[in-house]
């Protein structure tokens, strides 16, 4: 496995840890995940548009000085300006799931605005220093919340037939019992912490894995 | 509440690693040093204890009396952002020494400032009890990642398997961790602090 897919892995698990903490239930999950998927798409077709603009607008002004801005500068302005962005769209995400699901908003209470500084939603910056397209930008985005998406649902899942022996999908589909002696620790924080510990190590193997499989494909 | 019970609250009964579960860095996760340790804890506590000044007059003053209170987000966001900025900036034209072992602005230590204020903005906590609850989130924090540290550095000499190494197993260990803070709870707090 690449180092840079070590820290990609990585940054996914980290990224998981306050929604998991919050999503004790699968439904709870669906809609954390909703949350980061909205971020990030909508960070993903704004920040190109953004980037375009803000080098139309400073191109007269380096004719007319002569002087280009300094990297670092042009840098922390585009921090600022991708912090605004994800903390106006966790916002809005805010409001509309108040005013959708009251009982699920006040459920995940400070958890949906964290998203706004979420580490994968703050590594959408890095697009910001990719000279790639709108569409390439749009589409890692949809790969990384679908990332997000995926390990979330399934290591709330787990904790949840696990640790309170129901699957809960919400007033449509309602609660299926499984079993009378569920696991509880695994619905608290530090069973959280050990489920994302486990799907991490598995993720590290099954990216192993394949490298090797890759690696004899090819002889 | 009173200074005692909010002290020993956001210090370990909510602790922001192990009931939170903010503040923990990627790429390396928990810090390989008792000094990076309670560098990072120090940085929490004074950005904390700022921002939930800060936060209390931006609420106070402007966002509930105008009917903005949906801006909380952002405005929250910019705060912590801004504060860390300034207070790094402080540092490398005063203490320049320190800047290694502190860190302004990580995202890890502004992502578990938020949490923080947020804590206490839904908490109606005052000012003072504000700054006090921010302190005991940052000596929290340091205790908690002094702990894992130390855990870290004894398992960099265990046998464990391939996948397990690093970042998996010191998940695993703070969820343990994390298991042995339940004894800090609610009720044991009432019966020493009497309430």
């Amino acid at each position: 496995m690449s180092a840079n897919r070590e820290r990609r892995s990585a940054i996914l698990v980290l990224s998981l840890l306050p929604a998991a903490v919050a999503s004790t239930r699968v439904i709870d999950a669906l809609f954390m995940a909703a949350g980061v998927v909205f971020v990030l798409m909508a960070m993903s077709l704004v920040l190109p548009l953004a980037r375009r603009f803000g080098r139309a607008a400073s191109e007269p002004s380096e004719a007319s000085t002569g002087e280009t801005l300094p990297r670092e500068g042009s840098h922390a302005a585009s921090l600022w300006g991708a912090l605004l962005l994800s903390s106006c769209f966790t916002a809005i995400y805010e409001l509309v799931l108040n005013a959708v699901a009251p009982a699920e908003s006040s459920r995940l209470g400070i958890y949906v605005p964290l998203i706004a500084v979420s580490f994968l939603t703050m590594g959408r910056l890095d697009a910001l220093g990719v000279s790639g397209t709108a569409r390439r930008v749009a589409v890692e985005a949809m790969r990384a919340g679908a990332a997000f998406s995926g390990l979330l649902v399934a290591v709330t899942l787990v904790r949840e037939v696990l640790g309170a022996g129901s699957i809960t999908l919400g007033a449509a589909v309602g609660r299926a019992p499984f079993f009378r002696d569920p696991a509880r620790a695994l619905g608290l924080a530090g069973g959280a912490l050990i489920c994302l510990g486990y799907a991490a190590g598995a993720l590290r193997l099954g990216g192993r894995r394949g490298a090797a499989k890759r690696k004899e494909d090819q002889r | 509440m009173s200074i005692a019970a909010i002290l020993v609250t956001f210090a370990l009964v909510d602790n922001v690693v192990l009931s939170l579960l903010l503040g923990v860095n990627p790429p390396q996760g928990v810090p390989g040093s008792l000094r990076r340790a309670l560098g990072l804890g120090a940085s929490l506590a004074t950005l904390a204890c700022l921002a939930s000044l800060g936060a209390w007059g931006a609420d106070t003053m402007a966002l509930v009396p105008l009917g903005l209170d949906f801006l909380r987000t952002p405005v929250y966001v910019f705060l912590i952002a801004g504060l860390a900025w300034l207070l790094r900036k402080a540092l490398q034209r005063f203490a320049p020494r320190l800047l290694p072992s502190v860190s302004f602005p990580e995202a890890a230590v502004n992502a578990a400032a938020l949490g923080v204020v947020l804590i206490i903005r839904h908490g109606s906590y005052t000012a003072a009890e504000g700054l006090v609850a921010g302190l005991a989130a940052g000596l929290g924090y340091a205790l908690v990642m002094a702990v894992l540290s130390a855990i870290r550095l004894r398992l960099e000499v265990e046998q464990v398997p391939r996948a397990m190494r690093g970042l998996p197993l010191q998940l695993v260990s703070a969820g343990l961790l994390a298991f042995a803070f339940l004894a800090f709870d609610r009720a044991f707090l009432a019966r020493v602090l009497g309430g």
